[in-house]
């Protein structure tokens, strides 16, 4: 958790990059992920100074890769900015303030789960009902945009792993993030040939879950956008 | 911005009861519903992912609450209240979420306060109970007092029909030792002398019309002698 601190240039060098990215990018410094192409050269120039196999094939795919993997990263970004600013301009036309997107009594009841605190002013669960909307939007924003690196059309697990490591404030969440999923998530962060042996190492920090069974993505999926079956999918909960 | 890993530990020792499970977390129903509107129509959610977002949101709230809590304490406070968690929102590195929540609060209160300001002006309506023993007293003595002086009990004591009066008598003589049933038994003479009262008032409205008829029948014949003399 220590290296926490030293995300903030994740663009200088290889190495650094990797390893950085495996803790998630600093979302709010675009400058410094967005770097101009300069520090691509550089970054090419200090693999083949660290005496790396180093052919043509090599850099294109890594040049490539990286370029693809900013150009993901700026498109995050602007998405974000968009939402941040929707956010904004929602709250400000908000009139109907009796119903909210979800039950304050079971927000009362879950922050209530703490022994220590008894007493509970009547504005904070509404306070809590918007920031745990926003909350969501942020988590599925953010899985969404990995769901659609890797071309895919159903929001899965490794998707939210994968917004839980690359964002610092959801750091609480690690312990949630099975251990299979983390793996994935750190390999593909690396790119190929810098240091693969890392990825074990920064995971063992972490303390994970034990496995769980393999999830059943075409038969439990979900179609988002038709509330009808809501009832039928979830009336077991 | 970082979290330290025993905090992280205990969070995942603790086993939620399989009872209460579906209660202690956010429903699952209203989650998709705040999802859809970042996701396209065609997406799929697998249930796994909705398992792992439910946590993620019962986490959230938990772990806001926890560090709400370290400045409530601090400052020797019993109640948490939003500053609270504004506070902690910020201070756990969601920056962009306290703009826009300021804002949430102060247009809420805003509408809450009219809504209290409102709730106080409704006119408060109060029902006086009278009460049910002063009724019947001053009845009680005039029907006494309406009684006694006509009809004096020691010239008509040997009728039947007056033998209720020397009750009347030990009434007053006793007033502290008035039973229900002689209460009732006076209630019952009232009645008596109303119908009596009331069968007089018509016999005399019966008499008086037929006084004014004849009036008028004399009024008449005199008229007629009057033009019988002139002619």
């Amino acid at each position: 958790m220590d290296h926490q601190g030293h995300s903030q240039n994740p663009s200088m060098g290889v190495v650094g990059s990797g390893a950085q990215l495996a803790y998630g990018s600093n979302p709010y410094q675009p400058g410094q992920i967005t770097g101009p192409p300069g520090s691509v050269v550089t970054s090419v120039g200090t693999i083949q100074s660290t005496g790396q196999p180093a052919g043509a094939q090599l850099g294109q795919h890594q040049l490539a890769y990286q370029h693809i993997h900013q150009q993901q990263q700026h498109q995050l970004q602007q998405q974000l900015q968009q939402f941040w600013s929707s956010q904004y301009q929602e709250i400000e036309k908000v009139t109907d303030f009796k119903n909210h997107s979800l039950p304050l009594a079971r927000i009362k009841k879950i922050m209530k789960a703490d022994e220590d605190v008894r007493m509970i002013s009547a504005e904070a669960p509404v306070i809590f009902a918007r920031a745990c909307e926003m909350f969501i939007l942020e988590l599925t924003l953010r899985s969404w945009n990995h769901t659609e690196e890797n071309k895919r059309r159903t929001l899965q697990k490794n998707d939210i792993a994968a917004a839980i490591t690359r964002t610092d404030i959801f750091d609480f969440l690690v312990d949630i993030v099975p251990r299979e999923d983390l793996k994935d998530e750190v390999l593909a962060s690396i790119p190929r040939g810098t240091m693969p042996v890392a990825g074990p190492a920064d995971a063992l920090p972490y303390c994970y879950m034990p496995p769980q069974h393999p999830s059943q993505v075409g038969a439990a999926g979900v179609i988002m956008g038709k509330p009808v079956m809501d009832p039928n999918m979830y009336a077991q909960q | 911005m970082a979290i330290s890993l025993p905090i992280n530990s205990n969070n995942g020792d603790r086993v939620p009861n399989l009872v209460l499970r579906d209660k202690s977390k956010m429903p699952i129903t209203n989650m998709m519903k705040i999802m859809s509107q970042i996701l396209l129509n065609n997406v799929q959610v697998s249930y796994d992912t909705m398992d792992m977002i439910q946590q993620s949101a019962t986490k959230y709230i938990n772990f806001v609450t926890r560090k709400a809590k370290d400045r409530c304490q601090s400052e020797c406070r019993k109640i948490m209240n939003a500053e609270d968690l504004l506070w902690a929102i910020e201070e756990l590195g969601f920056n962009d979420y306290v703009e826009p929540l300021t804002t949430f609060i102060q247009r809420y209160r805003n509408i809450e306060g009219v809504d209290l300001f409102t709730t106080h002006k409704e006119p408060i309506s109060h029902i006086e109970n009278h009460g049910p023993s002063l009724g019947p007293e001053p009845n009680l003595m005039s029907t006494l007092e309406m009684l006694h002086p006509p009809q004096p009990p020691q010239v008509n004591s040997s009728q039947p029909k007056f033998s209720i009066i020397p009750n009347t008598n030990l009434e007053m003589l006793y007033p502290n030792e008035m039973s229900s049933t002689k209460i009732h038994l006076v209630l019952v003479v009232q009645m008596m002398f109303s119908t009596t009262l009331m069968f007089l008032l018509s016999s005399i409205m019966i008499n008086i019309e037929m006084i004014i008829e004849e009036i008028q029948l004399q009024l008449t014949i005199m008229a007629m002698d009057y033009d019988i003399g002139n002619k």
